[in-house]
């Protein structure tokens, strides 16, 4: 019987259950081999693999996070439209089923690799690392990630990125850093996307939203824009792209110009 | 839900870790597994006890009971040199409320121990056989 609600356990686990125990009641008195290793060892060790490959190649990646339907791929496109005369961009999609995002990238001239993770919740750096290969970054300068839309698992493992930006619209409500701590935590930087309805979103507040991510100990900027009107900030309107643009360039000039005790 | 996937972890962690011993180590059973975990992880350890059932089937560690030690989340103020104990989601001073604070313990996700016995040792004493889920949530 499960020990934690008192139900019993289905057929095939009871049989584990006399199993472990009488094995157990077999054995000798245990002895005990201390260790203090991290669960995430692998993957922290492939992730440093993936990055040593995205700084030999001078690429600048982004690990792109939000829940599914906050405008991951919308901002992409729009991003790829602002930028994409000056930088080389390249994009790695991770979904569960479907090639639809990376089609979506590919029609603007960038290319993209989808990965279809089937059931799994998150993209991890083996998967990264198989999708790099497909991709000759000798040609890139700015590599994004889009994860897959989810604001739990993805948090957890590193794919080898330089940054972690972290989508909420303004559709979904500004206490999601409260309720998604371990995600919010991660972010490096916060974009409030779909700004352009924000008039329309009484119950949302920016100041709420970014006084929720202050509270997970995280200063990360937290910018509003819009995918949608990225030129509106000109004629006044919503923030448009341009915290967004503007933040990217510094982070690529910081690339070009690294600190000298940068190995 | 990537308990799954973590469990997957854990368990080649517990074979690297019964690798490194000697010979005499090698037929022996792994009968429990210590981890330290805290909120900040995103791992439940709910899940991860369900998760742990299935995964070690096959394993070193199929007979094993997984323990699970939970570790508060801690916050540092160095304004007012205090350790707080905060939930997942107010990494705030407790003395002046500030969220400058630096975390310091409440994401671990690590292996503490494996337990072994040699199932050619001695004969185990009566009622030693531990709980099956001890000291868990």
């Amino acid at each position: 019987m499960c020990t934690e609600c008192g139900c019993p356990f289905p057929p095939g686990m009871v049989k584990i259950t006399t199993a472990a125990q009488k094995a157990v009641n077999l054995v000798a008195p245990p002895h005990t081999l201390e260790l203090h290793t991290s669960l995430m060892r692998a993957n922290v060790e492939t992730a440093a693999h993936n990055r040593a490959h995205f700084a030999w190649a001078d690429v600048l990646v982004i690990n792109l996070m939000s829940a599914p339907g906050s405008g991951k791929t919308s901002l992409l496109e729009a991003t790829i439209e602002a930028l994409g005369n000056r930088v080389r961009i390249g994009v790695i999609e991770g979904d569960l089923e479907t090639e639809n995002d990376a089609a979506r990238i590919r029609a603007k001239g960038v290319p993209a690799v989808q990965i279809t993770t089937g059931q799994a919740c998150h993209l991890d750096a083996t998967m990264i690392h198989g999708a790099l290969h497909q991709l000759d970054l000798s040609q890139i300068d700015l590599l994004f990630i889009e994860n897959v839309g989810n604001l739990v698992c993805p948090a957890g493992f590193d794919l080898g990125q330089d940054a972690n930006v972290v989508l909420l619209s303004v559709t979904e409500g500004d206490d999601k850093p409260s309720k998604y701590p371990v995600m919010f935590r991660a972010a490096d930087l916060v974009l409030l996307t779909k700004a352009d309805l924000a008039p329309h979103m009484d119950d949302f507040s920016l100041d709420r939203a970014t006084s929720n991510i202050r509270r997970l100990a995280n200063d990360a900027p937290v910018h509003a824009v819009s995918a949608r009107r990225p030129n509106s900030l000109t004629q006044g309107l919503t923030p448009g792209l341009t915290p967004w643009l503007d933040w990217l360039e510094g982070e690529l000039d910081r690339r070009s110009f690294p600190m000298e005790d940068t190995p | 839900m990537h308990e799954l996937s973590i469990c997957q972890s854990l368990l080649k962690e517990v074979a690297r870790a019964i690798a490194n011993q000697s010979e005499v180590q090698s037929k022996a059973v792994v009968t429990a597994v210590d981890i330290a975990l805290g909120p900040l992880s995103g791992v439940d350890p709910g899940q991860l006890l369900r998760a742990f059932e299935l995964a070690r089937w096959g394993t070193l560690a199929e007979t094993a009971v997984l323990r699970i030690e939970p570790v508060p989340v801690t916050v540092w103020c160095a304004e007012c040199e205090t350790e707080s104990t905060v939930p997942p989601n107010a990494l705030v001073c407790s003395m002046c409320g500030t969220w400058r604070v630096s975390l310091r313990s409440g994401a671990d996700l690590s292996l503490r121990s494996v337990t072994l016995s040699d199932p050619d040792g001695p004969a185990p004493k009566e009622g030693t056989c531990p709980e099956e889920k001890a000291d868990v949530y």
